[in-house]
């Protein structure tokens, strides 16, 4: 018990001593614990809202779509052959077929492709899309209705018009549908565009009345027809699809989609959300272990004499370790709830207000389940980068660590061989290098992982730039989306890189303050103490910036299906700006230790 | 002809008020070409502080540092360093060596500095391990030295790029007797070449390799005075030591 | 007993026998047990033989012994300047360099503390004399040796004189 309080005690007066680095310990862990949290809550998120749309728009279990052969329209042997399909035992219950063709469409300068489809006024036994604001189509006063990301994107609202191959009409109403993915995944289910221009498009969902789809194609369009089934049981869907879909030509073809088909699609969206969101909080935990394990290392040297002095007054090596963890585990703890509430609070921002689905933009929540994955995984990240070093110092004999003696630096034969005919700043920079392996390594893989995240962003970028379409066509919300996420990300990652190198770089500059010194009463001017002490920050950051590169690129190319390569511009800008960044953060500590009176720091040591 | 090392009223304080150091308060020394001169006096005295304005490691307050014939005191430190690396050589308490070189790195390091090219740093490095008996523990690193030898790798360090002067502080203080022997050995051999040393000491034998002997109190000199010609010859020494 | 520390005592003025010998005790400590009462009388006999003090006879009651009044003489006086300025250290004489300093401190007749800084410089270029003689020996002869054994008697001197330097600054 006292123990425990002692070990409280010491602790507590351990974080005052260094309020700066707790704070920046407290930061970093507080950073990744967000990240963490915000990719969890993305991927609790997927499920529901689609099950809830289904659900209340009495969304189909299969969706038929009736293709017309080639260079002929649909026949009435085809329409029997997909009412025979409608009428088979396993079907519960079914929609009328609603005639579906494709037209240009114009709303307020916005250029784009609907996707028009004949509805009636009264409801459908199957799919009856949910109408949130307006009402619903009514073929005595005519005007459309838009599905709400595509009114979201086209810019429209109920009592705007627009304009569908020429013909001006009216927004009666903005609905939700489950049958159909919502814009901009819309045609991931059947789309015939074969207008010039078109195939890029990404066309948005049209309920029109059933007469409008007629004038509309009038012979030039094929018409598609769309029948939603329900079945006795939703979950032999894709069986039913697989047994009875794709007839084939001549005849003309049926597709059959299962409700998990289009689960999926709706789900893509924010899937590739959260790819973004658990890859970057990955990064930034993998950063977090870095900065920790740079902090804790820098500072067991001159906690080894501590340590020391402790063991010399009888507390156990456990104790010690017990001690230095705890300190640790404080912050630690600190830091997942801090995660946790911007985590919880962040959430809903970043993600899509996923306008084709009901409920979507609700409060996202935060499980239990992902309160313990966050502390676990902080803590576990503070467990790692903490108890080696911990117990190594606690090792340390008593007498070695009261003689205040810290790590024995490393010797490299060939480096040290291979340095001496260099200028000094070349020479003495080498050996830092060498003679602090594992904090070079450090400052690598900080750089590696930040680089990494920016060149998947970059990535990332250059194929959503790819796949939007032509210039002046309806936005794509998931692009603008996965924009904010990127730059959320990237600008995360960099953030924390940075604390991280001004961290490594203030310890390396301190445990080189001797050397220095020494090195300048033989006459190494400040200028070159300053420049070796870059030196060994740039060369590791150059390694680190082309193993970010080659993971960064091999990470897309295996996640993403088809990849764009971002303009050279970019990713040479990319590679000046991260060492530019390694310079400048490594320029001041340095500089401040090279103006630092030579006698004070004999004197010290 | 000035001498090779200059102070002129030298000065420099730590702290003020009530709590004001004086570590060395208005002092003059001159230092010929060839001179041993030691710097005795008590702990605190002011010796370390005066050694490291003579070499240039720190500013003084006021008054003038002269080496090789330049003044030091208001020059840049680039400047500095670079007179440093062509006319000082330090030598100091706790050696400091750089643990990952050998005693061969450790003593070419300021010929590399000076630019030479590494062949050239390290045949003179290997020279000056013989001169002072280290040839071979040229690949030693200093862990696997003695306290001599560590010390006397450090004195070669130190004269690497043949300063014009050699500023010791404490070169024996952490430094057993027979260690101690070993590094006056040197010092004396250096001394009888003509080398400009100047060393800080409390210990007597180390003060007593110098042809002159300053003594130091509360930052100021109290003695300054050549401990004159050899007088005695050997024989006349031991009856010294033995007689009544 | 050195002529020159009874001397010495009656450098600032004149002074009885057993006065003299009641401060040479002092001085002396527990080291003076020894101190034969008697030597003071026959030293100071000798002095005034030798010309440098001279003594007179102060009249008494006839029933106690007859009390002497000694005084230095300008040979005597001359004799006490140069023992003061003296380095020689043929035998470190411990006691006589420690009644030098007692006796130029009580008498006022010169700073304990330049008699230890001359007794230093001294003693060091003697250091220096028979360190350098000692370097100069080939490994391992048998001179060497006994010069490391001379060395080391002047650096006991040396430690010891430091010992007497802080000791007389600290205004005694
Ligand atoms: N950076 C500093 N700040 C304040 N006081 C200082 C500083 N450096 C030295 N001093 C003071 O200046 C005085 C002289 O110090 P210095 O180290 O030169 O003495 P020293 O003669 O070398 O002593 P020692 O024999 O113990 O090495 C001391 O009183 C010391 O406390
Ligand atoms: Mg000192």
């Amino acid at each position: 018990m006292t123990s425990i309080v002692l070990l409280y005690r010491l602790a507590r007066r351990d974080l005052r001593r260094r309020p700066a680095e707790a704070l920046l310990l407290l930061a970093a862990l507080a950073v990744a614990s967000t990240t963490l949290t915000i990719g969890l809550v993305l991927h609790g998120q997927t499920a529901v809202p689609y099950a809830e749309t289904r659900q209340r728009t009495s969304g189909p279990d299969v969706v038929a779509a009736l293709f017309p052969p080639p260079g002929r329209s649909v026949t009435g042997a085809d329409r029997d052959r997909l009412a025979a399909l409608a009428g088979r035992r396993e079907v519960a219950a079914r929609s009328p077929a609603f005639p579906t063709t494709w037209a240009s469409i114009e709303a307020a300068g916005v250029n784009g492709v609907a996707e028009v489809q004949g509805r009636d006024a009264n409801p459908s036994p199957v799919d009856r899309p949910a109408v949130v604001s307006g009402h619903w189509v009514d073929g005595d006063h005519g005007g459309v209705v838009v599905e709400r990301a595509f009114a979201r994107a086209l810019g429209v609202d109920v009592g705007d018009h627009v304009t569908l191959d020429g013909q001006r009409l009216r927004v009666v109403g903005v609905a939700v549908s489950a049958a159909l993915p919502p814009y901009p995944q819309l045609c991931t289910i059947g789309c015939i565009l074969d207008r010039p221009g078109w195939p890029s498009a990404q066309p948005g969902l049209v309920w029109a009345p059933r007469h409008e789809v007629g004038s509309l194609s009038s012979g030039r369009e094929p018409v598609v027809w769309f029948q939603y089934l329900r079945l006795h049981d939703p979950s032999t869907a894709p069986a039913f699809a697989a047994r009875y879909g794709a007839d084939g030509p001549p005849t003309g073809r049926t597709d059959l989609e299962p409700w998990q088909a289009i689960a999926a699609r709706q789900a893509e969206q924010l899937s590739s959300e959260r790819t973004v969101v658990v890859f970057g909080s990955t990064l930034l935990v993998v950063l977090a272990l870095a900065t920790l394990a740079v902090l804790v290392g820098g500072r067991m040297a001159d906690e080894v004499s501590r340590v020391g002095t402790l063991k010399a007054a009888g507390a156990t090596p456990a104790f010690v370790a017990r001690l230095l963890l705890a300190s640790y585990l404080a912050v630690g703890l600190v830091a997942a709830a801090v995660g946790l509430v911007a985590g919880r609070v962040l959430a809903p921002r970043l993600v899509a207000r996923s306008a084709g689905l009901l409920g979507a933009s609700g409060p996202t929540s935060v499980s239990v389940g992902d309160v313990l994955i966050v502390v676990g995984t902080i803590l576990a990240v503070v467990v790692v980068a903490s108890v080696i070093p911990a117990w190594r110092a606690a090792r340390t004999s008593t007498v070695h660590a009261l003689a205040g003696a810290g790590r024995t630096p490393h010797r490299s034969r060939l480096i040290v061989r291979a340095s001496a005919g260099l200028p000094p700043p070349a020479l003495f920079g080498l050996r830092f290098v060498a003679r602090r392996p594992r904090r070079t390594l450090l400052t690598a893989m900080s750089i590696a992982v930040a680089v990494c995240g920016s060149v998947v962003a970059l990535y990332a970028q250059a194929s959503l730039r790819a796949e939007r379409g032509p210039a002046g066509g309806p936005a794509d919300p998931q692009v603008a989306q996965l924009h904010t996420v990127l730059l959320a990300v990237t600008l995360l990652l960099v953030v924390m890189t940075a604390v991280n190198l001004v961290f490594v770089a203030t310890a390396s500059a301190v445990d080189a303050r001797r050397l220095l010194a020494v090195a300048r009463t033989l006459g190494a001017t400040p200028a070159e103490s300053a420049a070796s002490l870059g030196v060994a920050q740039v060369l590791p950051a150059i390694v680190g910036l082309v193993l970010g590169f080659v993971a960064g690129s091999a990470i897309f190319r295996a996640l993403a299906a088809h990849t764009v390569t971002p303009p050279l511009a970019q990713l040479a800008g990319l590679a000046l700006l991260a060492v530019c960044l390694v310079v400048a953060l490594t320029a001041v500590p340095a500089r401040i230790e090279a103006l630092r009176p030579i006698a004070e720091t004999l004197r010290e040591a | 002809m000035s001498g090779v090392v200059r102070v002129v009223g030298l000065a420099k304080h730590y702290g003020n008020g009530n709590a004001l150091v004086r570590a060395v308060d208005d002092v003059d020394l001159e230092v010929a070409t060839g001179e041993a001169v030691v710097i005795t006096g008590p702990s605190g005295c002011g010796k370390s502080t005066l050694l490291h304005l003579m070499g240039g490691l720190d500013r003084p307050d006021a008054g003038e540092v002269w080496i090789a014939g330049r003044r030091i005191d208001h020059t840049s430190e680039r400047t500095r360093a670079r007179l440093r690396r062509d006319n000082v050589g330090f030598v100091f308490q706790e050696f400091h060596l750089m643990e990952e070189l050998t005693a061969v790195e450790n003593v070419e390091l300021p010929a590399l500095l000076a630019g030479r090219s590494s062949r050239q740093a390290r045949r003179r490095a290997t020279a000056l391990l013989e001169q002072v008996g280290l040839e071979r523990q040229a690949g030693h690193l200093p862990s696997a030295l003695s306290g001599g030898q560590k010390q006397r790798v450090a004195i070669a360090r130190a004269l690497v790029n043949e300063p014009a002067v050699l500023l010791a502080d404490e070169p024996t203080g952490s430094l057993d007797s027979a260690a101690t022997i070993e590094v006056l050995r040197l010092f004396e051999r250096l001394r009888a070449n003509g080398q400009t040393l100047v060393v800080v000491t409390h210990d007597q034998r180390t003060a007593a390799t110098a042809d002159r002997m300053v003594g130091m109190r509360d930052g100021a000199f109290v003695e300054d005075v050549a401990l004159g010609p050899e007088t005695a010859s050997a024989a006349q020494i031991l009856t010294a030591g033995s007689r009544e | 007993m050195q002529q020159e520390v009874v001397l010495a005592l009656l450098a600032k003025e004149p002074s009885h026998g057993y006065e003299l010998r009641a401060q040479i005790e002092r001085a002396l400590g527990p080291l003076g047990a020894g101190f034969n009462a008697g030597q003071m009388y026959v030293t100071l006999g000798r002095l005034e033989q030798a010309g440098l003090v001279s003594s007179t006879r102060e009249a008494v009651a006839s029933d106690r012994p007859e009390r002497r009044t000694y005084e230095l003489t300008a040979a005597g006086r001359e004799r006490v300047d140069q023992w003061l300025s003296d380095v020689t250290w043929p035998r470190p004489d411990l006691t006589n360099f420690h009644l030098k300093l007692m006796v130029a401190a009580a008498q006022r007749l010169a700073e304990p503390l330049d008699i230890v800084a001359a007794q230093r410089r001294e003693l060091v270029r003697r250091l220096r004399d028979a360190q350098r003689a000692a370097m100069a020996e080939p490994d391992g002869s048998d001179a060497a040796l006994l010069l490391e054994g001379v060395v080391l008697r002047i650096e006991a001197d040396l430690t010891w004189l430091d010992a007497c330097e802080r000791t007389w600054s600290d205004g005694r």
